[in-house]
């Protein structure tokens, strides 16, 4: 999957510009918020799988439901069910065939710590803001994005994006019975006399990383910068799914 | 307001010294996960793909630079009216309104051994280019032409095929599986998408070699990663004393390094070695005064370095810009790989590449050259 570009009004152009200027690795709460529904933090607690109705065109397509138990909510509602869960469908997942998925949907399991940026639930094959980017995750109580990169402040005090940490980056991924990860292939770097060495690694800075608590307080800042009028977004509600309910995937024009 | 301040980290755990990350593959229950044979058919829904239309051309072009990697792969092309969907055994692409600009669904079987399916969608939403015409090209935008540079469609069908092949995203080299519209080889006014020495490796790494050989040369190297992937952007002229970037002005959408005549500059340059087996490079590096750079412009220097077919390699060579080009004037410089051509290459065109340059006005620009006056001949 290609990644997104942020596309605004008049958006070739910005979009142009910000993959020259590569300023890639910044990004706005305030922002991810407004285009969410609900902002949330939640502890993912049952990870199970559905196929959606067959439509004209289209046989039934395995679909992922994400349970959490939501812990504090930044922004707008999240319609949980009595015993506080909300639930994520995602496109992909399992049935009698087989398995099914797509690279850059975000990989939950059952424990993950996440703070959500939901839009689009129940309609969205992703229903986070960009998808996978729309999920920062909790690790040992710092933060970080969906591939393990620690979320840091800047020189200039901003959120951004630092160091991986390979073992959320290749972490395992529970699909029903089978355990998916990504492999990553070790190369040695050469000196251009033939010669293969190891490459060193430039001495890591100081980082300032956030960790949960402070990721929040600043959230609610920024959140509060962007929309000073309706920081709760108090109209904005994430609807819940019910995985037991049948659903569509009208993925398609095509599809009908 | 009170402010609140992050934890303060020392990263002091890091490895003074490691192997590079290279491409990624996608693994079930420990092993590979792959097509079970070396060619599988690519259904394309006609109705997108109708001859002679851009969006055709883009998806030959693709599915051409995919199918020139170094392994046995291939994926055979069929037109077909026959409506595509997910789920049907078939691998296909086609073209609708997605959220995403391109996208691959993989499918595998229970025993999580082969892939059954793969589905590509690219994205109708997006303004995309076909035109290997680099202005054309996002990369390329040039502000002061009427063009709309656009996305290339064959870079991201390109980065498509590639997942469809096996790969994964890859965050750590300079790599079409991570930022795909800027992986380009370009001399000249032309930009071609290609697939690279990190994603033949893994082709290479998933269904062996089938003994062809690919150099090639390119101004773009690894600046960072994004997620899951690889950030892009131009190669540099540095200062040999300082390693720094030399002072550039931005024209027609490029960086133009300002440089005086008879100045030592650092050129940097990204060679790949996109074959199977390991080569002896022979590069020449030339000055030119256009921006095509071919054996048959000024040589500065000559070198040859080896290469193993598995890890990019971004390079610097210094030379001398000569002394005696025209002041306040635009040049190229540029490198060609494999000089002599004696190399046989899957791919011939993407073995040079330039750096654009202007030459400074200094003092330097008043000395006359001297003037011989032939004495009248008296008879
Ligand atoms: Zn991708």
């Amino acid at each position: 999957m290609q990644k997104f570009i942020p596309l605004l009004a008049g958006g070739l152009l910005l979009a142009a510009q910000a993959q020259a200027h590569h300023v890639l690795n910044n990004f706005d709460i305030g922002e991810m918020a407004q285009q969410a529904d609900s902002v949330f933090r939640g502890t993912v607690v049952d990870v199970s799988y559905a196929s959606s109705n067959p439509v004209k065109g289209q046989g039934a397509i395995p679909h992922t439901f994400v349970t959490f138990t939501v812990d504090e909510v930044l922004h707008g509602t999240a319609e949980t069910d009595r015993d506080n869960t909300y639930t994520l469908r995602f496109i992909g997942g399992q049935n009698n065939k087989g398995v099914m998925w797509v690279d850059q949907l975000p990989k939950f399991n059952i424990g993950d710590e996440d703070i959500l940026f939901v839009k689009g639930n129940g309609e969205a094959q992703c229903p986070l803001v960009e998808c996978a980017n729309g999920r920062f995750r909790i690790v040992d109580g710092m933060m970080h994005n969906e591939y393990g990169q620690a979320i840091v402040e800047d020189a200039k005090g901003r959120m951004t994006l630092g160091a991986v940490n390979e073992r959320i980056k290749f972490a395992q991924h529970k699909i029903g019975k089978q355990t998916l990860q990504k492999r990553t292939h070790y190369v040695n770097g050469f000196d251009g006399k033939g010669n293969d060495v190891d490459i060193p690694r430039p001495e890591a800075a100081k980082v300032t990383m956030y960790d949960a608590g402070s990721f929040i307080a600043n959230s609610h800042q920024q959140i509060h910068k962007k929309m000073p009028n309706d920081p709760l977004g108090v109209n904005k509600r994430a609807v819940n799914v019910n995985k037991t309910k049948a659903f569509e995937l009208r993925m398609s024009k095509k599809a009908q | 307001m009170k402010r609140f301040l992050p934890t303060m980290l020392a990263a002091s755990c890091l490895l003074a010294a490691s192997a590079a990350n290279a491409f990624t593959t996608y693994t079930c229950n420990g092993h590979d996960v792959k097509w079970s044979g070396n060619s599988k058919t690519l259904f394309a829904y006609l109705p997108d793909f109708p001859s002679g239309s851009s969006e055709r051309n883009a998806l030959i072009e693709a599915v051409a630079r995919l199918n020139e990697n170094s392994s046995p792969f291939v994926f055979n092309l069929v037109y077909t009216n026959t409506v595509p969907s997910l789920d049907n055994d078939r691998t296909e692409i086609w073209i609708d309104n997605i959220a995403w600009p391109g996208v691959t669904y993989t499918w595998w079987d229970n025993n999580c051994n082969n892939f059954t399916e793969k589905d590509i969608i690219m994205d109708s939403s997006v303004s995309w280019t076909s035109s290997a015409n680099k202005y054309y090209q996002w990369s390329y935008d040039d502000p002061s032409d009427t063009i709309v540079a656009k996305r290339p469609m064959e870079s991201t069908i390109l980065h498509e095929l590639g997942h469809a092949l096996g790969l994964g995203h890859e965050a750590d080299e300079y790599n079409i599986m991570g930022t795909d519209w800027n992986h380009m080889s370009t001399n000249g006014n032309a930009a071609y998408t290609y697939f690279g020495e990190d994603a033949n490796h893994g082709a290479r790494y998933l269904y062996g070699s089938d003994g062809t050989q690919d150099l090639g040369v390119v101004h773009w190297r690894r600046i960072g990663n994004n997620g899951e992937y690889s950030t892009h952007g131009r190669t540099r002229l540095l200062d040999p004393n300082t390693n720094t970037e030399l002072p550039f002005t931005m024209v027609k959408g490029e960086p133009q390094y300002n440089v005086n005549r008879g100045q030592t500059v650092r050129m940097e340059l990204t060679f790949e070695n996109n074959g199977s087996a390991y080569q002896y490079e022979d590069v020449g590096y030339y000055v030119s005064t256009n921006s095509y750079i071919s054996t048959g412009d000024r040589l500065l220097t000559s070198v040859s370095f080896g290469q193993s077919p598995a890890n990019v390699y971004t390079r610097y060579q210094d030379v001398t810009v000569p002394s005696d080009l025209s002041c306040s004037k635009e040049y190229w410089l540029g490198a060609k790989i494999d000089k002599d051509n004696s190399l046989a290459e899957f791919a011939e065109w993407n073995n040079a590449t330039y750096i654009p340059i202007k030459t400074n006005w200094n003092f330097s620009c008043l000395v006359l050259q001297p003037i011989i006056i032939q004495p009248l001949a008296l008879n």
